[in-house]
């Protein structure tokens, strides 16, 4: 149990960040990488611990392979080819992609708000940040959009 | 719903774990949408990715919950028909090993030197338990590569067995090689291999490669030392001096 903690510790955010970049999704990647740690567990007397991460990691690929087939509904979109980036957002258009002064914080937020139709609630849940960064992040991105490009969105 | 294709689908694609179509088109989305790549580019950006200590704690809280109670199927009563179905097959392969070693196999004319014709048989292949058990989990470990690369060498194929197995490395990748080469008739690339190797059973395959290369003595040095000893090959050992 010690050695399996002592693993726990040392291998638990690269895994937990390999889980986010295959699922895409903080609650489901903690699931997926409690369940390669588990699987860990179970097995502890037949893995070569020197062997990890990787074993961890395979698992988690595996189980985020399962996870996508089961869940096929959700990896549904309408889809229309996009040519313009200024017909998704036609008051923002292509400026909210390069003005330097934008970090990823705010882009993402912005993307999310008027790309993919989602509210604050829904972005904070979905990149991790609380409610009053998203708020923050969205107001900072719409008043420089304001100042550059003299647009009015609804926030 | 959207345009674009949802963002941890998005973020999920150069992990390459999606379904194989489900991949293409997010693939070929990527390529013509540049809010998109945009956006795939900043959820990567490390200043987005959520803090993994809160997660740490919240998944080791589930660990150590779903752990004592769920392992207890992992237990002797669960795992003895499995352990005596690996072991049955164990007894299958050595049977059919030993119904095989009395084929001959020609070995290759040594002029002057008369061969002692030790007969050459399949060393059994001895895995770490990790690779010959049943697992009942989902998600089977990662097989080590010396077990993939053994794959052929069960199955007789000595010419690729002896390609990958070179690709292994390890001591007992170097032994199963050599055995490999035995069969192949390329004797005299398995003796260094075999020479100072402690893998159980490597001093009979070194005597028979002394043998076939034509170096008799050194054979016969070697064979001396196996029937001083008990071993799985003292009787046939001694029998050939």
């Amino acid at each position: 149990m010690e050695e399996f903690e002592a693993a726990y510790k040392k291998h638990f955010g690269e895994v937990f960040r390999y889980a986010l970049r295959c699922t895409g999704r903080r609650e489901i990647a903690e699931e997926v990488a409690s369940e390669a740690f588990l699987s860990l567990y179970r097995n502890r007397d037949h893995v070569d611990f020197s062997q990890l991460p990787g074993w961890l990691l395979t698992v988690v690929r595996n189980r985020a392979t399962d996870y996508w087939r089961k869940h096929r509904a959700e990896t549904q979109w309408d889809e229309q080819p996009i040519a313009d980036p200024g017909a998704v957002l036609p008051e923002i258009g292509k400026s909210v992609l390069e003005d330097a002064r934008l970090k990823p914080v705010h882009r993402t937020c912005l993307i999310l708000r008027y790309v993919h139709e989602m509210d604050r609630e829904q972005i904070a849940r979905r990149t991790g940040l609380s409610a009053n960064q998203v708020k923050s992040a969205l107001q900072y991105g719409l008043t420089l959009l304001r100042q550059s490009l003299g647009v009015e969105l609804k926030p | 719903m959207t345009r674009c294709p949802p963002p941890d689908v998005l973020m999920a694609q150069p992990a390459g774990v999606l379904p194989p179509e489900v991949n293409a088109r997010v693939e070929a989305h990527l390529r013509s949408c540049a809010v998109c790549q945009v956006l795939l580019r900043d959820l990567q950006d490390p200043g987005l990715e959520p803090a993994a200590a809160e997660s740490q704690d919240r998944v080791w809280r589930r660990i150590t919950a779903e752990a004592r109670p769920r392992c207890k199927w992992l237990s002797w009563p669960v795992l003895l028909p499995a352990v005596a179905l690996a072991a049955s097959l164990v007894i299958a392969v050595a049977v059919g090993i030993q119904w095989t070693a009395h084929t001959p196999v020609p070995s290759p004319p040594v002029a002057q030197v008369k061969p002692l014709n030790l007969p050459l048989d399949r060393a059994a292949v001895n895995l770490p338990l990790s690779d010959s058990i049943l697992w009942r989990d989902a998600a089977p470990p990662p097989r080590s590569p010396l077990a993939q690369a053994l794959d052929p060498y069960s199955k007789g194929d000595y010419q690729t067995a002896e390609q990958q197995l070179a690709r292994v490395g390890s001591p007992e990748a170097g032994f199963y090689r050599a055995v490999s080469l035995l069969f192949l008739h390329r004797a005299s690339e398995a003796i260094p291999l075999l020479e100072g190797n402690k893998t159980a059973g490597s001093d009979w395959y070194l005597a028979i490669a002394y043998d076939r290369a034509g170096q008799r003595d050194r054979a016969i040095a070697v064979l001396k030392e196996i029937c001083a000893r008990p071993g799985p090959h003292r009787d046939r050992a001694c029998a050939a001096l």
